[in-house]
């Protein structure tokens, strides 16, 4: 009786071992073809930007460039395209919406968390409700607005409207987010003698850093995508931001792929690499920001 | 306590204030520098110099820029013309840039900034009219003949009457009408062409069939076209994803169609003659299947070109214009170019592109200069460099029409060549109701009859509102 | 919580300012819009009050259910197929593996890849003659003949769902991401001690946990999806023969390709109305959980 029971302990602890191998492939294996996935169209955009021209349009269709590897298409891409520009103009313009809307964001986001307002709810439901729009809706009255302000063609277009545009999801996060910060630690150092603004900058601020990060994160991509207004707004070539100049560019050399290819691949590394880095601090800063306790 | 909170709000706020004012310093910075970053937008310097150009479009610091132009020789600030130009014409290495460093050599006060815009109705056109009216665009545009009488409509293009009254004498008379709208002139001719039908010449040699040659048929067309479909090839491609109207205009009037009646106040395509050529032509694709399926989406020549120099079209129909992008593609390709086939009559399209001055601008006389040179004398050898043929008297002196047969085929066909109307409805009525109706029976086989009896109900419509 | 309002709506005010002026006015003005004739490229014609007319001739004109049920088909597919996509994804990223980090940094990538590179990309690889996923599915024997994805009515719009799809799962996923982490382990070890199966252990545990985030994520992707403009417009404008106009679509066509923005904006205000009904009843829980608190 004792000698069957003693056997059988090491024998099932063997099983769920094995189980727990198991499902660990199995985990794996789910997130290769995830990957797979996702990865897909920049491995064939890879490979096709450094295909010689001659074998672009092969019937049948090779996975792998036939004709040897070139990197004549980025030192066309280099020669003839104004990236650089377009790089500039987009890093200024999602970077001071990004300051902008997150600071804007911070205070609506003390305010809502901190302070009991009447008409507050109603508030913060608007704030919603303005999330809910066809944006498109807002582009033939902005268009006339922007006109009559005489600030179409003008990065500062394209910066307020973008930044109206990141606030209320930034708004939303960011109060989850100080919400599960314990008012109690503002007085606890009010106590220590700061002033309440002083808890806010030492106490409460920098523990919500991964939550403005987070925003951060948000407002910048927001922009740097955007392209509805940015193709409305801007017709100066020195103004476009890298949407409008990559697209212009696909216009410019519709069927010379490995280019094109090429000009995609430049233009979404640098910034899919830092993101990479940054996504930790995204899901820490949306976790809090998801689930408020 | 207010206080203690008004302080981070006003700083936030000055903060944003002083973002904000930096905003027109740090973009204005790249456009006066426009001398030195080297880039096709820029045209001041060749983008073949690789080397130099690749340093570019970091664009250094505006401090740079401003460094450099300041001790540059200068009788004040120079004018910055904004040209907007296909961006057909701005490939690496295109003659254009040349064109453009000479005319600031002689025009020291005038800067071009060539803008390449991709051409089409949404990209272009419909991008330039957006622009327009929100006060702004570009100080020139280069215009597809087409778009000429919408755009003078609208009061987007400025009359140049008395600057141009000497310099039109210059062009030939249907050219001339292209930028004549209601009796003034709203630009000058730069180039023209017409249509004819590129072949395979391998093609037709494997396939056992004769070259096309003048004075061939519809029959013979179709003949050709379905004994050269076959594996992956197919007989004929054209621009799918307009529908190909553009395509379809010789085979109406080479059917003897009208497209509006004689005073233009309804349309007249959806008469027999008319119905006859549009089934015949869609019935290419239709029912002769001589047409590839992936031929509905293409929208560009370039697309057209990469196709017929692959094999996997054998012939299509198309003008000067694609004469270098199918050079390009396939540099050892053995093609030719034929008069289009006819049936009642011989015909052709015209076509082509002129310059014209955004009514907006606010450098008139500088752009009338640029517009006045880019057409001027050297126009015919700048058309050499295109493999085009200008809108400018003495264009049959060109270079490229004595030495190349298929241009010559170009040339004396103009004499079959009609112009669409120049109704300013009309471009609204090809991209608005013929082209979906097309595009019904192309991709839902739809009848025709019903298909051009609805698109000609949608024409009335626009020519009534007018 | 305090009580000091004054503060409260010091803090918010600069968000409801932007807010207002960038979303409440010109909402305000495309709804004046609506009511008069406003032809952009006809401004002989001056902008007469029209009363209703833009509305009857938006509800009366064909293209107008054809939008409608589209951006119905395309809401709901996207919606459904990100969320389940997204929830697994989330799930599996939840699991420790070895390289898990730099699987949910390949996971982002679309999330920051610029919508025009992403379309570019993807019309490449549906291309009919060289495109790769014909390539694909005729060497696997799926289709006997290429495919012409995005020149076809009857596929354009699930070609474009596909992208999409790619491009919008990626932020669900991150989303659920972060909240899954935020379930405590101890329940699941105390489930499992129950003996509590994998996926009991799913059903009762892990989604009633992050249920409030499952609804917000979906709201919010109904919402992007439903106002997405990038994805349609730059893989095919609306086209084959209006194939992939979404009421989206045919808003920014009427306004800038017939430049009639009478009836744009009016055909926007019924959007909005749309979206306001669905909000009412799908998204009532959105807000809820945000003022309850």
């Amino acid at each position: 009786m004792t000698a069957t029971l003693a056997r059988s302990i090491p024998q099932e602890k063997r099983m769920r071992r094995e189980r727990r191998r198991l499902r660990n492939w199995l985990i794996q294996l789910a997130a290769l073809v995830f990957c797979l996935f996702f990865a897909m169209p920049f491995i064939w955009m890879f490979l096709t930007s450094i295909r010689t021209a001659g074998d672009l349009f092969t019937v049948p269709v090779y996975l792998f460039p036939q004709k040897g590897i070139t990197l004549q298409p980025y030192l066309d891409v280099m020669t003839t395209s104004n990236f650089g520009r377009y790089f500039l103009n987009s890093t200024y313009i999602a970077g001071v919406t990004t300051i902008i809307s997150t600071l804007l964001s911070i205070l609506a986001a003390l305010g809502f968390a901190r302070y009991r307002m009447p008409g507050g709810r109603i508030l913060m439901m608007s704030t919603l409700l303005s999330q809910l729009f066809p944006l498109v809706l807002l582009v033939p009255p902005m268009f006339i607005v922007m006109r009559t302000l005489h600030i179409l063609d003008t990065p500062a277009a394209l910066i307020i409207a973008y930044i109206s545009f990141a606030l209320p999801y930034s708004i939303w996060l960011l109060t989850g987010y100080l919400r599960s910060i314990p008012a109690e630690l503002e007085e606890s150092a009010m106590v220590d003698g700061a002033t309440r603004l002083g808890a806010y900058f030492r106490v409460t601020l920098p523990l919500a850093v991964p939550g403005i990060i987070a925003t951060f994160i948000y407002s910048f991509i927001l922009s740097w995508d955007e392209f509805l207004f940015a193709t409305t707004f801007i017709s100066n070539p020195n103004l476009r931001t890298l949407p409008l100049g990559l697209y212009s560019f696909i216009g410019e050399y519709t069927v010379q792929w490995n280019m094109l290819m090429a000009g995609a691949v430049v233009t979404t590394l640098p910034v899919a690499i830092l993101f990479v880095f940054l996504q930790r601090y995204l899901i820490a800063g949306l976790t809090s920001g998801a689930i408020k306790g | 306590m207010i206080k203690k909170v008004l302080f981070p709000v006003s700083v936030i706020v000055i903060a944003a204030m002083l973002l904000a004012s930096c905003a027109p310093a740090a973009t204005q910075a790249p456009p006066t520098s426009t001398t030195a970053p080297s880039s096709p937008t820029t045209a001041s310097v060749s983008p073949t110099s690789a080397p130099a150009a690749t340093t570019a479009p970091t664009s250094a610091p505006a401090a740079t820029a401003a460094a450099t132009s300041a001790p540059a020789p200068s009788s004040g600030s120079p004018v910055t013309l904004q040209v907007w130009i296909y961006d057909s014409f701005t490939q690496p290495g295109a003659p254009i840039f040349a064109a453009v460093d000479q005319f600031q050599k002689d025009n020291p006060d005038i800067k071009i900034q060539l803008v390449p815009t991709t051409y089409g109705s949404t990209s272009y056109l419909n991008k330039y009219i957006t622009a327009f009216q929100g006060g702004s665009g570009p100080d020139v545009l280069m215009s597809d003949v087409a778009w000429m009488p919408e755009l003078a409509a609208m009061g987007a293009l400025m009359q140049v009457d008395s600057q141009a009254s000497s310099d039109i004498k210059n062009f030939y008379p249907g050219p001339v009408q292209t930028v004549t709208y209601n009796g003034h002139l709203y630009g000058l001719p730069f180039y023209t062409n017409d249509v004819g039908m590129f072949y395979n010449k391998t093609a037709f040699q494997n396939a056992g069939l004769t070259p096309p040659a003048d004075g061939w048929t519809w029959a013979d067309f179709i003949k050709d076209a379905k004994a050269l479909t076959k594996g992956n090839m197919y007989g004929f491609g054209f621009e799918g994803g307009y529908g190909g109207t553009f395509e379809w205009y010789p085979w109406f009037w080479q059917n003897g169609g009208q497209l509006l009646n004689a005073d233009g106040t309804s349309v007249a395509f959806n008469s027999p003659a008319g119905l006859e050529a549009t089934k015949t032509f869609l019935g290419l694709t239709t029912t002769d299947k001589v047409v590839p399926p992936a031929a509905m989406t293409w929208k560009s020549w370039d697309e057209l070109a990469a196709a017929f120099s692959s094999g996997v079209i054998a012939m299509f129909e198309s003008g000067d214009y694609a004469i270098a992008p199918v050079k390009k593609a396939n540099p050892s390709f053995q093609w030719g170019i034929a008069p289009l086939p006819m049936n009642k009559q011989k015909a052709t399209v015209v076509g082509g592109a002129d310059w014209a001055i955004n009514a907006n601008s606010k450098n008139a006389a500088a752009a009338y200069r640029w517009i006045q040179y880019i057409t001027g004398p050297s126009v015919l050898n700048l058309m050499d460099g295109y493999d085009r043929l200008a809108a400018r008297v003495g264009n049959t002196d060109q270079a490229i029409v004595k030495s190349d047969p298929n241009m010559q085929v170009l040339v004396s066909a103009l004499q079959d060549s009609q112009a669409r109307p120049s109704n300013p409805q009309w471009t609204n009525i090809d991209y608005n109701c013929l082209e979906p109706a097309f595009q019904k029976v192309l991709l839902q086989g739809a009848d025709v009859t019903t298909a051009m009896n609805e698109a000609a109900t949608c024409g009335n419509q626009k020519l009534a509102k007018k | 919580m305090r009580h000091d309002r004054w503060t409260g709506y010091l803090l918010i005010a600069p968000a409801f300012l932007a807010l207002f002026g960038v979303i409440g006015y010109p909402l305000i003005r495309a709804f004046l819009m609506s009511l008069h004739e406003i032809i952009l490229t006809d401004p002989g014609l001056g902008q007469p009050y029209v009363g209703l007319a833009n509305y009857v001739a938006s509800i009366t004109n064909p293209l107008f259910a054809g939008a409608l049920w589209r951006s119905a088909v395309w809401t709901g597919v996207n919606l459904v197929i990100q969320m389940v996509l997204g929830l697994a994804i989330a799930l599996v990223l939840n699991e420790p593996f070895p390289w898990r980090g730099l699987a949910r940094g390949i996971t982002l990538i679309p999330w920051v890849t610029p919508s025009v590179v992403s379309v570019l990309t993807w019309r490449w690889m549906y291309d009919a003659q060289f495109g790769v996923i014909n390539a694909a599915l005729v060497g696997l024997g799926i289709v006997s003949q290429p495919v012409v994805w995005l020149g076809n009515t009857q596929t354009a719009l699930w070609a474009v769902i596909g992208e999409s799809i790619w491009k919008g799962t990626p932020f669900v996923a991150i989303m659920l991401l972060a909240a899954l982490q935020a379930v405590p382990n101890e329940l699941y070890d105390v489930a499992k001690v129950d003996g509590a199966n994998a996926w009991k252990r799913l059903t009762h545990i892990t989604l009633p946990l992050i249920l409030p985030t499952l609804i917000i994520a979906a709201t919010l992707t109904t919402i992007f999806t439903f106002n997405n403009f990038n994805a349609i417009w730059l893989m095919t404008q609306g086209g084959p023969l209006h194939a992939t106009e979404t009421l989206t679509i045919l808003v920014y066509n009427q306004a800038f390709v017939a430049f009639d923005m009478g009836q744009a904006t009016a055909i926007g205000m019924i959007t909005f109305f749309i979206l306001l009904v669905f909000v009412a009843i799908f998204g009532r829980y959105y807000i809820k959980s945000e003022l309850n608190l």
